[in-house]
């Protein structure tokens, strides 16, 4: 017992515990700073940046502070840096080599934030998937889409090819493909449609709806017929607008044509055999 | 009961509804019907198709043929909005507002003012009807008699506000412009003072910065507006006439602005960048031929 003790009391004044000692409070001094700097740049960045940014801020600066401080305290035990460093080295390499999407996805996720093209709570259209953003994370973005799915992008996608930000604008435009008889009267059914346009109090007046004669179709005389809407009521407007499109051409006896084939037999036509089908046993006529 | 002067019958003002009573409100292009019962305030509107539409009837206390609307039997295009109280008073006042967001209006034809000219423009804004109860007055609801059509104002589809779009022309000369009860007057004085002549094409006027006056004929004006426009480009600074209009001169207040403008506020008033891209106008009303 008494042996037990006095060794102790040795180890305690030798050179040893006190760079122990040492050691531990640096960490921990380390740790309380690293905590300080963290919260105090992430309150003066909270705001000047937005919530991600200082998020990511504040977690660099805490670990960045706390390594340093471990790293002196390593060197007060008596580590050798330069043979950890080597180790470090050939570690690094080999993550390096193993987690290459996932530092792809983190440089793309950071430069992402820089470029501002999104930000929490637009719509983003990704290849064929298209949903809110939820978050931007380190490797990946999350989107809700309208049928309530959830997909993760990762931020590589997103760097390397083009995605759409449908809600970056305040107007948008929906473009109404038409085809109208080719017996109608082309201003006439212009006149109709800028009237149907200028009732829909949803329709904005200026930019003015855009009318683009696009060809003489096998059936119809083609054109597109666009009117803007604010964004938030982009899928009314496209409703509306096609009905009440609808409703006007049908009210003024404008014809919008099934498809169309000719039958031709040849150089020489002759008139087609038709059989009349009705109450009466059928003749040919 | 009714207020009634010069043969106007005028819309806004106090009345008194008895409670298991409706009034029907006839005011141009709008159809409202109020109804009371004991804990319960029921507002029903309806807009006929025409925005220019001239009727003017009170009926108060309505017949129950004519307040079937408010009761059962709503029209599918009316809107319906329902309060409730835990005791009613017979305390109903109406008032009219001008439009919650600025109004584009444009000139009968579009026209150039030169450099160092003015032009005196008088527009025609639509009205909102406040409805409100009790005593002092609380404000219950308020929308407009007719709904009028968005319209984007601004530089470019990128930036700029939405605004309503004025169905009628702003005009030169007062006595062609139709006064309505359902609609305030305001005159516009633009004047140029940049180094090149302004192509007035639709020019934004904010409405939530004027008060409303009642005239002698009971027709509602606004202030004077003045745009002053000192450099090319769409900006002006608003100036804001204080009182009545010159043109109705012994107008009374009876509606403050809706925000208070800061003096000398610099605004955009005039939208030059779709005119340039657009590629034809004819009669008034055009479209954009498109590449």
């Amino acid at each position: 017992m008494e042996a037990l003790w006095t060794s102790v009391l040795e180890f305690l004044g030798s050179e040893q515990a006190g760079a122990i000692l040492r050691a531990v409070l640096t960490v921990l001094a380390g740790l309380i700073l690293a905590r300080l700097v963290s919260t105090g740049l992430g309150r003066v960045l909270a705001k000047q940046a937005d919530a991600h940014r200082a998020m990511l801020l504040r977690r660099v600066s805490f670990y960045l502070v706390a390594g340093l401080f471990l790293a002196t305290a390593l060197v007060e035990l008596g580590f050798n840096f330069g043979i950890l460093l080597g180790a470090a080295g050939i570690l690094t390499v080999a993550f390096g080599f193993a987690s290459q999407t996932s530092a792809s996805n983190v440089i793309s996720g950071l430069f992402l934030l820089g470029e501002k093209a999104f930000a929490v709570g637009d719509v983003l259209r990704v290849g064929e998937t298209t949903g809110e953003v939820l978050s931007i994370d380190l490797l990946s973005v999350k989107l809700r889409t309208f049928d309530n799915l959830f997909v993760r992008i990762p931020n590589e996608n997103l760097i390397k090819s083009p995605f759409t930000n449908l809600t970056r604008f305040p107007i948008r435009r929906i473009d109404v493909q038409i085809g109208v008889a080719y017996k109608e009267d082309m201003q006439r059914v212009l006149d109709v449609l800028v009237e149907v346009a200028h009732r829909n109090p949803l329709c904005l007046e200026e930019p003015q709806p855009l009318f683009i004669f696009q060809g003489f179709g096998d059936s119809a005389l083609t054109f597109q017929f666009s009117v803007w809407a604010q964004r938030e009521q982009f899928l009314d407007l496209k409703n509306s607008i096609q009905l009440e499109i609808k409703d006007a051409f049908d009210a003024h006896g404008i014809e919008i044509p099934f498809p169309h084939r000719t039958l031709y037999t040849g150089s020489v036509t002759e008139p087609f055999p038709v059989r009349v089908v009705g109450a009466s046993p059928a003749e040919p006529v | 009961m009714v207020e009634n002067s010069q043969a106007q019958t005028l819309w806004w003002g106090s009345f008194s509804l008895a409670e298991e009573h409706a009034g029907r409100w006839r005011v141009g292009p709008g159809t409202v019907w109020i109804y009371r019962a004991r804990h319960e305030w029921r507002i029903v509107h309806e807009q006929a198709d025409d925005p220019l539409d001239d009727a003017a009837e009170i009926l108060l206390p309505a017949p129950p043929e004519a307040a079937m609307p408010s009761l059962q039997e709503t029209p599918p295009a009316a809107r319906v909005s329902r309060f409730s109280f835990r005791q009613t008073d017979e305390h109903l006042t109406l008032a009219p507002a001008l439009a919650d967001r600025a109004v584009v209006m444009r000139p009968e034809r579009p026209l150039y003012v030169p450099e160092g000219e003015t032009v005196t423009l008088y527009v025609s804004t639509p009205l909102w009807m406040r409805v409100e109860v009790g005593q002092p007055a609380r404000l219950l609801h308020e929308f407009p008699l007719y709904r009028p059509s968005d319209t984007w104002f601004g530089p470019s589809t990128q930036e700029g506000e939405i605004c309503y779009a004025v169905r009628t022309t702003g005009r030169l000369k007062l006595e062609t412009l139709p006064l309505r009860l359902h609609r305030a007057v305001t005159p516009l004085v633009v004047h140029n003072q940049a180094k090149d002549a302004l192509l007035l094409e639709h020019v934004r006027l904010p409405v939530q910065y004027l008060s409303l006056f009642q005239a002698a004929t009971d027709f509602l004006w606004t202030q004077t507006v003045t745009l002053d426009r000192d450099k090319d480009g769409d900006l002006a600074t608003l100036h804001l006439g204080v009182g009545a209009p010159p043109e109705a001169p012994e107008a009374r207040l009876i509606g403050d602005p809706r925000e208070t403008s800061t003096a000398n506020l610099i605004v955009r008033a005039f939208s030059t960048v779709f005119s340039k891209i657009r590629g034809d106008t004819h009669h008034g009303r055009y479209v954009q031929y498109g590449l």
